[in-house]
């Protein structure tokens, strides 16, 4: 159940406002993030420019002019009220095929090690579980995975690697996630997928949306 | 075609726009000019769209020549312009013809000018933009900063290029005092700073930082008097954030800001301030904040937008017309 002592509502500038549900990853609190962030979106409020979801929080920025903090306070309140009912769709289930290990994922032993798990089950524990795109950021299209197996959590690199290819798989901490262009990083990479997560020029631009859900199946690099 | 041609691209220039709006839930940033101000009034002094594109320059100056007779205004702080090494001002429509050598060259009192030529600068639009995204390497002119021989497609113009005439008080936003009083909201994450630190971040005079970039100004100064490390998961994030690191020396951020952050937002710069922020000089200008609430802001910035609407469209007096195309 929704009720207002559910989450607080912050002014971010005179044109942004910041819906809090919580201070911690969870993905309770990051559901309701997505379900208003949907809930929103399907009523396309005038002056909207942009919502930002967050694990815990939603960022709306508006033209200021054409939209307020008292229209936007009073619709999210209404959301509130009305509940989970105005929910819709589960998010998008998208499947993404991973080359476990070797050259593609250099941090795999390490993990495997760190968990005291074989290489095996690290693969089967990650490729089991179905995750949701909590949010994205770092750098265009990088979605944070939430829901992964804790038992093969690891922690980020001391020294982040200066150059992390495309496509790479990584853990950090008790989430999961997929590197959409080369950068640098400290995730633990796990493995690559030959799925291209962003193209600037694509219709549209990025494979995953927040909100989605996530799968990955193992898949084996083609001899050549 | 229709074409500018960069003679000298300085060191920061770029394409740029309102920037890449609707984006920031994929992480990407908003880009656009770093003087809004700047970008829609002189898209207006050329009789474009203020969401259209032009180029900012940056310190290292810039220099040009156009492919045809146009029109075009030169509008920021900190520089000085020249056509054919003829002084001209800036905050002015202004007439060049084919080949005419226009010079903008970075001095003091500001950091960034906005070239604006009648139809505006036509580069592949991306996710709805023409701004160019540094981190990502895309969008803008291949996706990066503008070098000399680089020839830039320029669009053509639903107005036909007359004069413009701007009021005499067009750039007064920037009209300085010292130190500059740089209006802010109080952040969502104020309350968790001590309320002697927040209130030493009012009364303190801070400069800027020269490790500062279109991403983010750090502010130096002194420390706030906080040990609060606020352990936050990220949030989103917008131009105009005052953010506090661990170091406990904030940091506004600016156009290229990622669009999520971690650091307690104690302060949101308000919007018709962050042109005259992002003008202020690194370890020169004495900079202060002052709280205002979010109605007052949205007063300030209507304020703002209304100044534009005083940029008129000459009556082609052939006198102006004459001065302003008198350089040959």
């Amino acid at each position: 159940m929704n009720s207002k002592a559910d989450f607080r509502i912050e002014f971010f500038g005179e044109s942004g406002l910041l819906v809090i549900f919580g201070e911690r990853i969870d993905c309770e609190l990051n559901r309701k993030v997505h379900l208003l962030a949907e809930w929103l979106a399907q009523k396309s409020i005038a002056g909207i420019t942009d919502a930002i979801p967050a694990y815990a929080s939603l960022l709306i920025a508006f033209d200021p002019l054409k939209c307020n903090h008292d229209l936007l306070s009073t619709l999210i309140e209404q959301w509130a009220e009305q509940g989970e009912k105005s929910f819709t769709h589960p998010g998008r289930l998208v499947e993404v095929p991973v080359i476990y290990g070797g050259d593609y994922g250099p941090d795999l032993n390490f993990v495997a090690g760190h968990c005291g798990l074989s290489v095996d089950e690290v693969i089967r524990i990650h490729s089991q579980a179905e995750y949701r795109v909590f949010m994205m950021g770092f750098s265009p299209g990088f979605p944070y995975l939430g829901g992964m197996n804790p038992a093969i959590a690891a922690p980020r690199l001391q020294t982040p690697r200066p150059k992390v290819p495309a496509g790479s798989v990584g853990i950090a901490g008790q989430q999961t996630g997929i590197y959409p262009s080369e950068s640098p990083g400290g995730w633990r990479l796990i493995g690559w997928t030959p799925l291209k997560l962003f193209d600037p020029e694509g219709e549209p631009p990025f494979l995953l949306e927040p909100g989605d859900r996530v799968r990955f199946y193992p898949i084996q690099q083609e001899k050549s | 075609m229709r074409w500018i041609e960069v003679i000298h691209g300085g060191y920061f220039s770029s394409v740029q726009d309102l920037g890449r709006i609707g984006w920031g839930r994929f992480g990407v940033p908003r880009g656009g000019a770093m003087d809004e101000f700047a970008l829609r009034a002189g898209n207006r002094l050329v009789g474009n769209e203020d969401e259209v594109a032009a180029i900012e320059v940056g310190p290292g100056g810039f220099e040009f020549r156009v492919s045809h007779d146009t029109i075009i205004a030169v509008c920021g702080r900190g520089f000085t312009l020249s056509v054919d090494d003829q002084p001209v001002p800036l905050w002015q429509s202004l007439r060049v013809n084919k080949n005419q050598q226009v010079r903008v060259v970075h001095g003091e009192g500001g950091m960034w000018a906005i070239v604006a030529v009648n139809g505006g600068i036509s580069v592949k639009e991306i996710m709805g933009s023409r701004s160019t995204t540094l981190v990502g390497k895309f969008g803008g002119w291949q996706g990066r900063l503008l070098q000399a021989g680089d020839r830039l497609p320029i669009g053509f113009a639903r107005i036909p290029p007359d004069l413009r005439m701007p009021p005499q008080s067009l750039d007064e936003i920037y009209k300085s005092v010292s130190p500059v009083p740089i209006r802010v909201v109080k952040g969502p994450h104020a309350d968790c700073l001590p309320e002697e630190a927040y209130r030493q971040f009012l009364q303190q005079t801070f400069t800027l930082s020269s490790v500062s970039n279109r991403t983010g100004y750090r502010l130096e100064g002194e420390p706030l008097s906080t040990n609060t490390s606020a352990d936050m998961v990220s949030f989103g994030m917008l131009p105009g954030a005052i953010q506090l690191p661990p170091g406990r020396l904030p940091i506004v951020m600016m156009a290229d800001t990622p669009p999520t952050g971690g650091y307690p937002v104690i302060a949101v710069v308000i919007r018709a301030d962050l042109p005259r922020l992002a003008q202020c000089e690194p370890d020169i200008t004495p900079i202060r904040f002052e709280e205002i609430n979010p109605e007052q802001a949205r007063l300030i910035f209507d304020r703002m937008m209304k100044k534009l609407d005083q940029i008129l469209v000459l009556n082609a007096s052939d006198e102006f017309w004459n001065w302003a195309g008198a350089i040959k």
